[in-house]
Order: structure tokens, then sequence, then C-alpha cells
């Protein structure tokens, strides 16, 4: 078993070296110059270009590209992830300071994806082809189609100007008050639509599926009561793939973070990356991209591990 | 009188007298908190010297006090009361307010400027406004209050510079723990600070020029617009820094103070000569331009469409010079005087070679974009095809940096001083997109003009030769002004003595308070 986790851990380094190389490149060769962005528009004299050429000295960025790529892998290996060539401040530190905010968005949408996405897929299997099924499959439909800063502006609209109920945006420190809870329900809502959708449809078919295996039959021959049938035999088998799904959701949670911190100005990585793609702030992008790719392979070793428990017919080999 | 009696009679009074204290300070508009947000890039910092844009620089001024300001078309003393300039220009003393306490209760005095200075020009960590004091040699202290800035070269917009060069206290950034923060001279301090989420400033009470109204304000980043605009509607702010000029008119109409500056911004086309060499094409680009609608449709009306590159009213507008005005029929007649026959398609082409003008813009300003796209139907208009390629703001600056477009809307800063044409028409110029080479005459022209322009302290003599650069300006049709373009910021109606000078820059929140 160990062998077999370690087996899992060494595969995720070449795909976080994939990564960080890509991550590089692309925002190397793209268009524009960061060094711009601090040269103030209305300066006066050819100060402007003995400055820019003293920053790009500074941020290293007047050497050639493949010795800042060998430059920034070794400052990587040592989890140094440059500085911020806007703020000045250390993109680790930046990072780490955010984490929180998009670890808590992130896990209540998937909170908001689990609570909501499979009951309505166990219910739309076991009502199948029914009014429930139908409704609940068109909800989930829509959740999976419409893109999250729409859904995020029109909640907002409904909730915070119209009714009154809930905060448009920003964040309450503080985990789990009521007020944290106020300010987390809109935007934790936007980003886990889309969870709550793949978890239905998902559940949905593993649910039926299951429902048609031997064991489920002898189950209700014995003379089971339904909700032992489902809840107990058919639920358990059918959340093994589900699992699998909420750790490659986990990943797209992360993502759909960029879109939603912005649009609730929530103090999270996603937000900290726009502004790094905005200005061209090459180690905020490269150190955002990083830090997401690495929780997203710890997070699909977990879920690989966590699998082994559930479904003992995985071989350790 | 019975001790009973005797008590509740002062307990009455005590009420009274609290009540009374209370009502007056309500009649004056003292106490209370707002909320202020922008827009941006990046968040504002609690330090002034990391000021990186118009809305920090607002920020800044809360925490902090320039040596001067810009106010009523002129310069007026913030920190420093007086100021003499040498007759060579090189020169210039200023003489600071007595007893300005910082935050940290330390006193004002010349050497907290000149350290100041060293802090943000410091060639191993330069901050965000070194280059505005790119022009100081050196720092001589005269004595407590008093100190000369020597200059390498003559600047004689050199006070344009200091502006939003903010004063804070020497030992207060050096050695910051957690929950300390810059002293600053200004009407507010900070007290809480989180960064992405808010920045929470305090009432100073020992401010040097009055007691500032308000108690608290509380400044957030959100990055959204339609974010922003909600949080204003519903009342999580009181007041919105350069909000979107297309919510203008509704804002107002439910009953929000919309404020409008001016001259902050200037909008034209830039040509880039290396592939616009045609004078008679630049010409009538110019006058196929409809300013106006490009105003009322992309700005919501606000904004003056621009003639020259002086400001109308300054120092150095020269008044004899034409402006290009809305004609396409003109347009029109120069192409076909010129040679551009339209073609079947009705696009103008010329030895069998149809013109068709690369037209890049920005995708991330709405704005812009549909300032680009209404070019676009007028080129075509007078029979001029073109194509739009859309990016992200700094790519789009750095394609038209290094010449990779035919033509482009394009905006510039354009505080009241220094001239736009030093700033933009100089070959040192970091913003010239000309694409014109050094030597070429046109350029060599202008670069003469600038420096002798510079090279006086002679404000008479200057508007000559500016007055000269708006002149050949316009005959080489070297860019199709636009606008001056308006912005705007969006307050609550309960909150009153905001003065929003052209710059949009608000220096005086000690004099914001609530209506109660």
């Amino acid at each position: 078993m160990i062998g077999y986790i370690m087996r899992r851990i060494l595969f995720g380094i070449p795909a976080i070296l994939g990564v960080v190389t890509l991550v590089f490149l692309s925002l190397h060769v793209a268009p524009g110059d960061p060094i711009e962005l601090l040269i103030p528009p209305d300066v006066s004299s050819s100060a402007a270009h003995e400055l820019a050429d003293q920053l790009r000295a500074r941020y290293g960025l007047d050497r050639p590209l493949h010795i800042q790529y060998f430059s920034y892998l070794r400052q990587v290996a040592s989890l140094d992830f440059g500085h911020s060539i806007r703020t000045g401040q250390p993109v680790a530190n930046s990072l780490m300071a955010r984490f929180p905010a998009t670890l808590e968005l992130t896990v209540f949408s998937l909170f908001l994806g689990v609570l909501m996405g499979v009951p309505a897929g166990v219910l739309a299997a076991v009502r199948q082809n029914t009014l429930v099924d139908n409704a609940s499959m068109s909800f989930a439909l829509l959740g999976v189609s419409l893109p999250n800063f729409w859904i995020g502006l029109l909640l907002m609209l409904f909730f915070s100007l119209n009714l009154g109920w809930l905060p448009p945006s920003g964040r309450v420190g503080g985990f789990w008050t009521w007020e944290s809870l106020r300010h987390l329900i809109l935007p934790g809502f936007t980003l886990g639509i889309a969870t709550i959708g793949i978890l239905a449809r998902l559940t949905r078919s593993a649910v039926l599926d299951v429902l048609k295996e031997d064991y489920i039959r002898t189950a209700r021959a014995k003379g089971l009561k339904e909700s032992i049938v489902i809840y107990r035999h058919a639920l358990k088998n059918a959340l093994i793939p589900v699992v699998t799904v909420l750790g490659l959701q986990f990943g797209a949670l992360l993502a759909g973070a960029v879109i939603v911190e912005t649009i609730f100005a929530w103090p999270g990585i996603g937000r900290y990356m726009v502004y790094g793609i905005t200005g061209n702030d090459f180690p905020v992008v490269q150190g955002g991209v990083l830090f997401i790719a690495i929780s997203f392979v710890f997070v699909n070793i977990l879920v690989d591990i966590i699998y082994l428990f559930l479904d003992p017919r995985i071989s350790y080999r | 009188m019975p001790s009973r009696w005797k008590l509740m009679f002062v307990l009455l009074c005590v009420l009274s007298l609290c009540f009374m204290i209370t009502v007056s300070l309500a009649a004056e508009g003292r106490g209370g908190s707002i909320t202020l947000a922008m827009g941006g890039a990046v968040p504002p910092s609690p330090d002034p010297h990391d000021s990186r844009s118009m809305g920090h620089h607002t920020v800044s001024a809360m925490i902090s006090d320039p040596l001067l300001k810009w106010q009523d078309d002129d310069f007026a003393g913030v920190l420093a009361k007086s100021w003499d300039i040498s007759p060579c220009g090189l020169t210039y003393t200023f003489y600071l307010q007595e007893n300005v306490p910082f935050h940290n209760g330390v006193i004002l005095t010349a050497e907290a400027v000149k350290k100041n200075y060293e802090r943000i020009t410091n060639p191993e960590d330069p901050l965000p406004i070194a280059g505005d004091l790119a022009d100081i040699e050196s720092v001589e202290i005269v004595d407590d209050l008093t100190f000369k800035f020597h200059l390498k070269s003559l600047n004689p917009d050199f006070l344009a510079r200091l502006m939003y060069f903010w004063i804070s206290e020497p030992g207060s950034w050096e050695n910051l723990g957690p929950g300390q923060y810059v002293a600053g001279s200004g009407a507010f301090r900070p007290v809480a600070y989180a960064e992405d989420q808010y920045l929470r400033l305090e009432k100073f009470e020992d401010y040097w020029a009055q007691e500032p109204y308000l108690d608290e304000i509380t400044i957030r980043p959100i990055p959204e617009a339609d974010t922003q605009i909600i949080e204003l509607e519903t009342g999580g702010l009181d007041l919105l820094l350069y909000a979107p000029p297309m919510e203008a008119n509704r804002l107002e109409g439910l009953g929000f103070n919309v404020i409008p500056f001016v001259r902050v911004n200037f909008s034209r086309v830039v040509f880039n000569f290396q592939t616009m060499e045609e004078l008679e094409l630049r010409k009538a680009i110019s006058y196929a331009i409809d300013r106006e609608a490009i105003r009322d449709v992309a700005y919501a009306g606000l904004g003056e469409p621009m003639s020259t590159l002086g400001i109308q009213g300054s120092w150095l507008y020269n008044e004899e010079v034409g402006g290009y005005y809305y004609d396409p029929d003109k347009a029109n007649a120069i192409l076909d005087a010129a040679g551009w026959e339209k073609n079947r398609r009705g696009i103008r082409e010329m030895d069998g070679e149809p013109i068709r003008l690369h037209l890049p813009t920005r995708g991330d300003d709405e704005a812009w974009l549909r300032s680009t796209q209404m070019i676009q139907q007028m080129l075509e208009d007078v029979g001029i095809d073109s194509y739009i390629t859309t990016a992200d703001s700094q790519t789009f600056y750095t394609q038209v940096r290094v010449g990779e477009y035919d033509l482009a809307w394009w905006l510039s800063n354009a505080p009241p001083e220094p001239p736009i044409a030093h700033g933009n028409l100089r070959s040192a110029s970091y913003w010239n997109v000309t694409q014109l080479p050094v030597d070429h005459p046109l350029q060599q022209k202008f670069d003469e003009l600038d420096l002798k322009a510079m090279s006086t302290v002679d404000f008479d003599v200057r508007a000559q030769y500016y007055g000269e650069m708006q002149q050949i300006h316009y005959d080489e049709a070297v860019e199709a002004l636009g606008l001056w373009i308006e912005q705007i910021h969006v307050a609550n109606s309960a909150l009153k003595g905001l003065h929003v000078p052209p710059t949009g820059v608000v220096y005086d929140a000690f004099l914001w308070r609530l209506d109660q």
C-alpha cells in the first residue's frame, strides 16, 4: 500500500514540472512588458528609459530566457516563487496569506455540491422519468451550462439589490460566524452550481446502474426497506465514481475561483492571479498556477488513497 | 431641597449638556464613518510611497500630505508654506509649515523630506513615484524647515512632479511590526489593513490643518465594475472613485451625487508614421472622426472634443491653430484629390492596392473598444477598410509602443502640467508612439522646439515654442485629436464637502462630512 502511495506521489512530480515549464514559457513568450507598468505614464524625461533598465535588471528580465527558466526552477525547488513585480512582496507569502480565503470558498462550494448534488441525483434515479427527475436534471443541466460570472451577477442583483438579504461582495474574516457565512453564500453557490449539476447527473446515472445489480435485487428480496436498500447498499457503491469526480472538481473549483473571486471581491488566490495576469506580473501568475497545480495533484493523490478504502478491488501493485 | 431632588437636578443638567454637545456635533456634521471603493489592478496600500494610480493618490492624500497640490488652475502649498525658484531655474527652495505632527507625534522637518526622497529614489529598490523625482540631483537642508532641491537640468514643470510626493515620518517605516503602519501627516491614520480586503483609517485628532469631520474611512478594493455599482446601490459604499462612466446618468437619476472632472485623460487616434506616411490620408482620417458621437455613445456624453494639444485657457494654448472637426465630405474630397479611388466594394485603393489598416484596441475596456468600433465604422464611411484586433491593456500598450499598428485610439494621462507635447512628441519620451525615427525632420523639429521650451523658465517664451509645436502637429496631422475625457466619482447624497479638482485626486478628505 505504501508503495502504491509513493508511486502516486512520484507520478505527480512530472506533472508539476510540466506545468512549471508551460506556464513559464507561455507567460514569457506572450507580448506585453511588465516593466511598463512601473513607469509613470507622465514621467518627464529619458529617466523613464533609465528606470526601465534598472527595473529589468532588478527582476532578472534582462537575462536570456533559459537562464531565467533554470533560475526559476531552482527557486521553485526551494519553495521560493520570487517577488511580485508590482508590490515587491514574496509571492509565496502572498499566496499563503490568500489560501485560507480560497480554501474556504472552494470547500464551501464542494460542500454545497455534495449536499445538493448527491441527494438530487439519488432522488432523480429513484424517481426516474418523473417530474422530480426532469426538474432535477434540468437544474443540473443549467448549472453545468451557465457561465458563473453571469450567474454571480444575477444572484447579486436578486439577493443583494432586490431583496437585500445578502451582502454583494467582500469577505469577513473568522470562520463560520453568521456574518462570514452571509458573505460566503453568494460566491459559494456561484462557484458550486456547476459542481451541483455535475454531481447530480453523475450520481443519478451511478445509482441507476447500481439499482440494476443482483445484490440490490437480493436485498429487496430479503424484504429490506427501500430506504435501506437505497442508502446503505446502492448509494455506498454508487459513490465510488463520485469521489473520483470530487477530486477533479476540486481542481475545477480552484480554477473557477479566478472569476468568482474577482466578481465578488473575494480576497483569494484567484483574485491575486487576476492582478498578476492583468499586470503581466510573471512571478504572481507563475506562483499562482503552480500553487493550484500542486494543490490539484495533492488532492488527486488523496482521492486515489481514499479510493483504496472505498473499493478493495483496486490492486496495490 | 431634598438630596434626592438635588441629585436628579444634577443628572438632568449633565444629560442636557450631553444632548446639546451631540446636537451641536451633529449640526456640524462631525462623526460618522464612510466606505469608499475603487477599481484598478492593485489595491491601495497603507504606505503612501506605494501609490500607483490616481485612486491610490486619493488614499495617500488621506494618510499623508504632499509639498504642494494643484488647485484653482495653479499650484498651492500643502506642507510647503511657500517656495522660491532660483533665476537659473535649477534650484527650488521650500519653506515648510511649522509644527506639523506626524501620526506618531514626531514633527515635520526638512531632514524628513530628504529621507523621503532618498527612500523613494533608492536605486536598489526604486518606489513607484521614483520617476517623478528623477530630475533631482541633490537635496540640501538649510535649516529645520527649509531645504533646497538642486536639479540635474532645467525642468520648468518640476513643481508638477511634486504633487504626489507624499511625506511620511522616516522613523516609522524603519521598524514596522505587525499592525504598525507608516506615519504620515494626513487627516486620517491607518488602523487596520488586510491586503485585498480593506484599509481602515481613523481620524487623526491632531491634524495640523483642522480637525477632520469623519471618524473613520474604510477603503475597499472592488475590481469588478458591476459589483461596485451594486455595492453603491445597496448602501455598502458611500463613495465610488472613478466609477464606470456609462452608469453616470442612471446613478444621478437614483439620487446619487455624480461628480465629473475633466482633463485627467485625453484621447486621440495615434498614427504609425512607418505605415501611415501619407499626409493626406492622416488628414482625411482626422476629418472622418465624429468625436461628439464617440463621446456620447462610448463615454456617456462625458467629455469635450479636443482641437489642439494645449488645454484651452492654459498658458500654452495657441488659439490660432485650427482644429480638425467631423466633416466626412471633406475627408472624401481629400482622398479623391490624393488619388485614392473607390473600388466596386466601396473601398479606396491606390494603384489597384486596396487600403486596409490595422486598428488594435483594448478588449478589457468597454469604452475603448466601443470607440475603436465606431472609428472603424467612420473610416468605412469614407471608404477606408480596417480590421480590429483586441488585447489586454498591457499587450495593447506594448503593441502600439513597438509599432505593431497603423492607427489606434489612445488615451493618455494629462495632468495640468507639464505640456502634453513634452510628454508625447519628444523622441526621448517613453510614450512617444509615432514611430518617427529620431533623424526624421519632423521629429527633429519637435525635439528642437521642446528643448528650447524646456530651456527657459519664461512661460511666455515657452508658450511660443509649444504654440509652434501645436501648429506643426495640426499641419502634419500627427495625431487625430479626440476628447478630453471626463471621469466621475459617485457619492451617496449624504456625503458632503467633496471637492474634486481636475486631476480627480481628492486632497481634502478632512472636509468630508455626513448629513445627519
